[in-house]
């Protein structure tokens, strides 16, 4: 027991610092897409037109977002990126001097393009033609499916409201662009070799298409070890509403009752992350540009194994007569 | 056998197994008795990170935690005293504004007991209010701000249900200032009943107190107009998850380099950034541990109608929206004693979404709904949360705070019937500052 304890001591030292390491780089990828979608991108936007005027074509601009609204869908064909929010491939905030030609194959943003690679799909109906988004998960690419599928072919929850919520936060900006293409003289784009145009190259070349996706799946990564250390300090959410009618010796053999269970839940969900790393590795797909999917997935035998190997350990420290710490232990709420 | 394994399960619950394992297990149970390969449940995991919200969860989380470990709770109170405490009953006042801010960012109501209980408890006291008063007081506003942006339930709510989180959000602002308003108005009257004695008013303390606290009082304003913008001037700049990340950094700058309450790394006796790091992490580790293992149950049970079956057995006995209202009412304020908001959300909201669109209840109604009941569960005896948590703060029998408690259930029972058949209250400021929302 004392060799397992040790054990767990050290494992869940490591696992603290993880955990931390992790929301630190949460917090900097975070930090550097709100940075890049609302200073830089701008920036782009602004220098991209910052050359000699040309002849301004804000019908089709306006046409471009007209189609992208909710009201008509399905006007907006291989649509995959948020209303510049998404990161896709084709377009986005990279190619904003030609935004005019966006309708088909709008990408994100207005630039044109091809569907985005891992555009976020908020505002993308599931009518909408070609729609390849879902949810930024990054398998967009041409939009072949248009189902709202997540990328292991199950159909993604609640598909449905999300995207009309991201969309019509957006409809106040996107009049705001769509009126003043529709105003002025629209600035062609930069001479070349002109600061201007070497701040466009260079803003695309900062761009991090995949930070949205890799920040969910951190989400659930950090979640992980967060619940391993509620499981070392017994903080998991319960109900508890009778276990204080039990004696000392009750709680013992409940302690190892609840820890068992808590073990052997986690081991079969292991067993079933498991599973899934197998298909997916079976069927590969590059979730970002420097990793398939099943690493990320990886997470689930892995989280739920070291969860099954801590419970385990507060089952058998319970039997050897450890004071209990599982339901007594546990706190509503784990505040 | 099927029922006695989810009877053991149910046991096992009650006397305290960590509700994820409780839902796991019928999850396993369910599947494999329905011959489904049970690599659907880690498929089901998997999808949460399809959801764009989800990355709020642990943003705000933070943000709230570094709110609670740094200095912030007594910076609040002394703005809201210096500002408030001239009222007759003002400190009454002062401890719900604080108690109802502190809320906000940190999600879960015990850790505003504790952080701000310690703190107001004595200075009521202090100025001669009743005890009972005071501890009820104490009690009742430890859950008083949840329906304010940028709540964790709300956004918890949001991702579960499916329900516009910007939408929520807003809708949340009436009924939580009515819950305010009420206790308000009972603190001035207990305030003038025992002739507590007011405190003067002091422009220039006030705008010390405002000054030392500006940083902390801009994080709603920073996130708020960050979302929506200003109504009438500008449109909202960022989305939900940015704003997270906006929260949280600016939280993390402020308490760590410019009030310096908490340290980059262990140094004395100030909590430093990986602790607060840690202790944040629990929290959101134990919820979404349960909202991962509970999507294959949820949906298992979505998939068999169980919310229809449930609906066509009590179509025969309420007929109407006001009797649903009343039953849904009384269902949820058990559910609130029983569980914490957290797990309530995720286990409750999938299996009632379906029943109350049958009765015609607005989607965002029954999200406020839902969490002002929850609230109100917190307070409810035999087993609500916050009488457990100031009774072991306080050191008082809990019996003693179901008594102390009782008067403030009653009123925020009344905000609450309010609340649930006033649907503009929830749906009024939705049209007006979201127009465009479904």
């Amino acid at each position: 027991m004392k060799f397992l304890r040790a054990v767990e001591d050290r494992l869940v030292r490591a696992e603290a610092a993880v955990a931390v390491t992790l929301v630190l780089v949460m917090l900097a990828l975070a930090g550097y897409g709100v940075v890049y979608r609302n200073i830089l991108v701008p920036l782009q936007k602004h220098w991209a037109h910052s050359g000699p005027p040309v002849e301004a074509e804000p019908a089709v601009v306006a046409e471009a977002a007209g189609q992208a609204t909710p009201e008509q869908p399905a006007a907006a064909d291989g649509f995959g990126g948020d209303w510049g929010e998404g990161a896709g491939d084709g377009g986005d905030e990279a190619e904003p001097a030609a935004a005019p030609a966006a309708a088909d194959g709008f990408g994100g943003d207005w630039g044109e393009g091809d569907g985005g690679d891992s555009a976020e799909p908020a505002a993308a109906p599931a009518a909408a033609d070609g729609f390849g988004g879902d949810w930024g998960e990054g398998d967009g690419g041409d939009g072949d499916d248009g189902e709202n599928k997540t990328d292991n072919g199950a159909p993604a929850a609640a598909p449905e409201d999300e995207p009309e919520d991201e969309q019509f936060a957006k409809l106040g900006r996107i009049d705001a662009v769509a009126k003043e293409a529709d105003d002025g003289p629209v600035g062609g784009p930069p001479p070349e070799g002109s600061f201007a145009a070497r701040m466009i190259v260079f803003i695309d070349a900062v761009k991090l298409p995949w930070i949205d996706v890799v920040l969910r799946q951190l989400v659930i990564l950090v979640a992980f070890f967060g619940a391993m250390m509620a499981t070392q300090r017994g903080k998991h959410i319960n109900i508890d509403a009778l276990s204080k009618l039990v004696g000392p010796r009750g709680l013992r053999w409940l302690a190892v009752a609840t820890n068992l269970l808590a073990a052997s839940v986690s081991a079969v969900f292991a067993r079933a992350g498991a599973g899934l790393v197998s298909i997916s590795r079976e069927h590969p797909h590059a979730l970002v540009p420097w990793a398939d999917e099943w690493v990320f997935q990886l997470m689930f035998p892995v989280g739920f194994g070291l969860l099954a190997f801590h419970f385990g350990v507060r089952c058998l420290g319970a039997l050897a007569g450890e004071t209990p710490t599982g339901p007594g232990a546990h706190t509503q709420g784990a505040a | 056998m099927s029922a006695l394994v989810v009877i053991g399960l149910i046991v096992l619950a009650l006397l305290g197994a960590p509700l994820f394992s409780v839902l796991g297990g019928m999850g396993i149970h369910n599947f494999a008795a329905s011959g489904t390969s049970l690599v659907v449940l880690s498929e089901e995991h998997y999808k949460l990170a399809t959801n764009p919200h989800l990355v709020t969860i642990p943003l705000f989380t933070l943000a709230g935690f570094l709110m609670a470990e740094s200095r912030a709770a007594s910076r609040l109170v002394r703005v809201s005293r210096a500002l408030l405490g001239w009222l007759p009953g003002g400190l009454g006042i002062v401890v719900i504004a604080s108690c109802a801010f502190f809320t906000t960012f940190t999600g879960a109501s015990g850790v505003t007991i504790i952080a701000l209980g310690g703190l107001l408890h004595p200075i009521l006291i202090q100025e001669r209010y009743p005890e009972s008063f005071s501890l009820g007081l104490i009690t009742s506003s430890g859950s008083i701000g949840l329906l304010f942006p940028p709540s964790l339930p709300i956004i918890l709510y949001g991702i579960v249900a499916g329900t516009s989180i910007d939408d929520l959000f807003v809708a949340g602002i009436g009924p939580g200032l009515l819950f305010l308003v009420v206790l308000g108005a009972y603190s001035l009257w207990v305030g003038r009943a025992h002739k507590v004695a007011n405190t003067p008013f002091d422009a220039r303390e006030a705008v010390r107190a405002i000054w030392a606290a500006k940083w902390e009082l801009l994080v709603p304003v920073v996130v708020l107009v960050g979302i929506y913008g200003v109504p009438g001037l500008t449109v909202g700049l960022v989305t939900i998850g940015e704003a997270s990340a906006i929260c949280a950094i600016y939280l993390l700058v402020i308490e760590v380099f410019v009030y310096r309450d908490i340290t980059l790394w262990k140094k004395d006796s100030r909590p430093d950034l990986p602790k607060v790091i840690r202790e944040s992490l629990v929290m959101v580790g134990a919820i979404m541990l349960i909202l991962g293992v509970a999507m294959g149950l949820t949906n298992f049970l979505i998939q068999e109608r169980v919310p229809m079956v449930i609906l066509d057995a009590i179509r025969g006995y309420i007929e109407s929206r006001f009797t649903f209202l009343i039953a849904l009412t009384i269902f949820l304020l058990i559910v609130g004693c029983l569980m914490d908001i957290f797990s309530a959300i995720i286990v409750v909201v999938p299996l009632i979404i379906p029943i109350s669109a049958e009765y015609g209840i607005h989607p965002v109604h029954l999200g406020i709904i839902f969490l002002a009941n929850l609230e109100l569960g917190y307070l409810t005896p035999p087993v609500g949360m916050n009488l457990f948590i100031s009774s072991l703060a306080f050191g008082r029998p809990v019996v003693q705070l179901y008594r102390m408690t009782f008067p403030f259930l009653l009123m925020m029972l009344a905000a609450l019937l309010i609340i649930t058949f006033q649907e503009d209250l929830s749906l009024a400021t939705v049209r007006w500052l979201r127009p465009t929302a479904p």
